[in-house]
């Protein structure tokens, strides 16, 4: 038994290393193991390449107008700047705010209510959303099947050109799972190559006083759901969790996101209700907060003067990671389809 | 004279493999409507209602045999999507030795929870087969849909989508069947008595892991039939 476990545990760290060794996935120092399964899906650089090509091709929808990058760019933290809620075909409105993609290998489940169990499988909601992409899987196949390039790609990536279902949804992830944001002045700070100025030293202190308990370092997210206490929009009327578990006690839970590249993923919440970081803030000090399900880190607010506000903004503004931002490697792969 | 032995050995190793392969006992899926075949997009006559059911398909998975309380043997990749409109319906060799002792069958209903949650996998599990849920994690353990012309459904078409593989909605069901060794074996599912009497009473609609999907899973009865 120890021996067979001894065996297992030294073929996951060869495994591992092979992954390092090639470059194509790197854990920061400062980081958790990941929780995506990589002997699952081992990673490729051709495999990657298609995966990018993938998700920057509008192909995917049923009109050919929306790619993943619609609602994800890259300069965005692979968000949709400016807009409170996903678009898709015909301009449809959906009824989320489409969440920032990185470290995407950390997290446990996707989506706003947790809905995805699995990163391979998360592209299939919005591949098959009437107000994303309208498309499915099957159709997608189709599709690729005809173009020149992709059987190609498929080729190179799986060792021969038939395209199917699970490497289109293993492509993409093995794309997503390279957008690692670990590289901001924050966790040059942790390295210790760099030091916080003082404001944002005041601003990290108020941090782990009043947020860590949700925005968990060095993730910025425990991975679970809450209820921040938000008025419930009667438009909308999103249960939020309890839609996928229908427990009444996960009503208006939603998953805990990120707070890496937070300057550039507005507007913010679930729908996408805050412009500003000042406005999250201020909602989260108005003392309004009442619900059976409010999260227990919430039941006092967060109390905090306009100058605690300002240094507290300015650390967030340290999770900022312009190498991620500006990484070309994750950019509109313009040199693949022009092969 | 060495290599003449050789070669008869090599014929022997060849008969003896083609020996197990015919007596390999095989498993079948069959679907029937009033003690009959069912065929998919035939009108059947219920008396007050005309039903046709335009797809039924299902998975079966981790085929197993067991000599007591020893697991015996287990197939390998073992996942089989059965489609109803497949007459014959795909047939499952038990690729065992013809000296395999054994006394019962064990295989699920549906698709385990490891599988579930363990990310996108390929041949009758894949995607594109339309067994998966793409706005929310899961297999579509059973689909049984069509039309029924004097039904209260409001567009007259019913639709089943069973699945759900966490508590409290886990559809997922192992079965347990005592065999013989060498047995050839046929499940059957009488869709008649499964649609008529357990599933249109109670809904047109289960499209979701739900009280009433796992009502349903606990309707859907497997009747063995030796060939």
């Amino acid at each position: 038994m120890k021996k067979s476990f001894l065996l297992a545990a030294s073929a996951i760290l060869l495994l591992s290393f092979v992954w390092i060794q090639e470059g194509l996935f790197h854990k920061p120092a400062n980081f958790p193991d990941p929780v995506y399964n990589f002997t699952e899906n081992r990673l490729k650089q051709e495999t990657i390449d298609l995966g990018r090509a993938l998700f920057y091709d509008p192909i995917l929808s049923n009109t050919n107008t929306i790619s993943c990058a619609s609602c994800h760019s890259s300069y965005t933290a692979f968000t949709h700047v400016d807009h409170a809620l996903s678009h898709g075909i015909f301009d449809s409105i959906g009824t989320r705010n489409s969440p920032a993609l990185m470290n995407l290998a950390w997290q446990k489940s996707f989506m706003w209510d947790g809905a995805i169990n699995n990163l391979d499988m998360q592209s299939l909601a919005p591949i098959s959303h009437p107000a994303e992409m309208g498309s499915s899987i099957d159709s997608v196949v189709f599709r690729l099947k005809k173009t020149t390039l992709y059987p190609h790609m498929f080729y190179q990536a799986f060792g021969d050109s038939e395209i199917t279902g699970e490497r289109c949804l293993k492509a993409i992830a093995q794309f997503v799972l390279t957008l690692v944001s670990a590289n901001s002045t924050y966790d040059k700070v942790k390295r210790g190559e760099t030091a916080f100025t003082e404001q944002e030293e005041k601003g990290y202190y108020l941090f782990q006083q009043h947020c860590n308990s949700c925005h968990t370092e060095p993730l910025f997210t425990n991975g679970e759901f809450e209820n921040n206490g938000l008025p419930v929009d009667s438009r909308l009327r999103d249960p939020g969790r309890a839609k996928i578990t229908q427990n009444p006690s996960d009503s208006f839970k939603f998953k805990v996101p990120t707070l890496r590249n937070i300057e550039f993923s507005y507007p913010y919440m679930h729908d996408g209700r805050f412009k500003r970081l000042s406005d999250v803030l201020k909602h989260y000090g108005s003392g309004k907060l009442s619900s059976p399900t409010l999260s227990v880190h919430l039941i006092n607010g967060i109390s905090l003067s306009s100058e605690q506000r300002v240094d507290l903004i300015a650390f967030l503004l340290t999770l900022t990671d312009k190498d991620f931002l500006f990484e070309t490697k994750y950019a509109y792969p313009n040199e693949i389809y022009s092969r | 004279m060495r290599y003449c032995l050789f070669f008869v050995a090599v014929m022997m190793v060849f008969r003896n493999v083609d020996a197990q392969n015919q007596r390999s006992p095989s498993i079948r899926f069959s679907h029937f409507w009033n003690n009959e075949q069912l065929f998919l997009d035939r009108p059947y006559s219920t008396g007050s209602d005309t039903i046709t059911i335009s797809k039924l398909k299902y998975y079966v998975s981790n085929f197993q045999l067991f000599k007591g309380q020893k697991l015996v043997w287990s197939e390998p990749n073992s996942y089989h999507l059965i489609d109803g409109s497949n007459k014959s319906g795909p047939e499952i060799k038990l690729n065992i030795s013809d000296t395999m002792k054994y006394d019962h069958l064990v295989f699920i209903f549906g698709v385990d929870s490891l599988t579930q949650s363990g990310g996108v996998k390929g041949g009758d599990l894949d995607p594109t087969r339309g067994m998966y849920w793409s706005w929310q994690s899961g297999y579509i353990h059973f689909k049984l849909e069509g039309t029924c012309t004097t039904c209260h459904a409001t567009d007259k078409e019913f639709q089943f989508h069973i699945g759900g593989y966490t508590y409290p909605f886990n559809t997922i069901r192992r079965l347990s069947w005592p065999v013989s060794p060498g047995e050839n074996i046929e499940f059957s599912i009488d869709i008649e008595e499964l649609l008529t009497k357990k599933l249109l009473p109670s809904a047109f609609h289960i499209m979701s892991p739900s009280v009433k999907a796992v009502a349903a899973s606990h309707s859907i009865h497997f009747l063995k039939t030796e060939k």
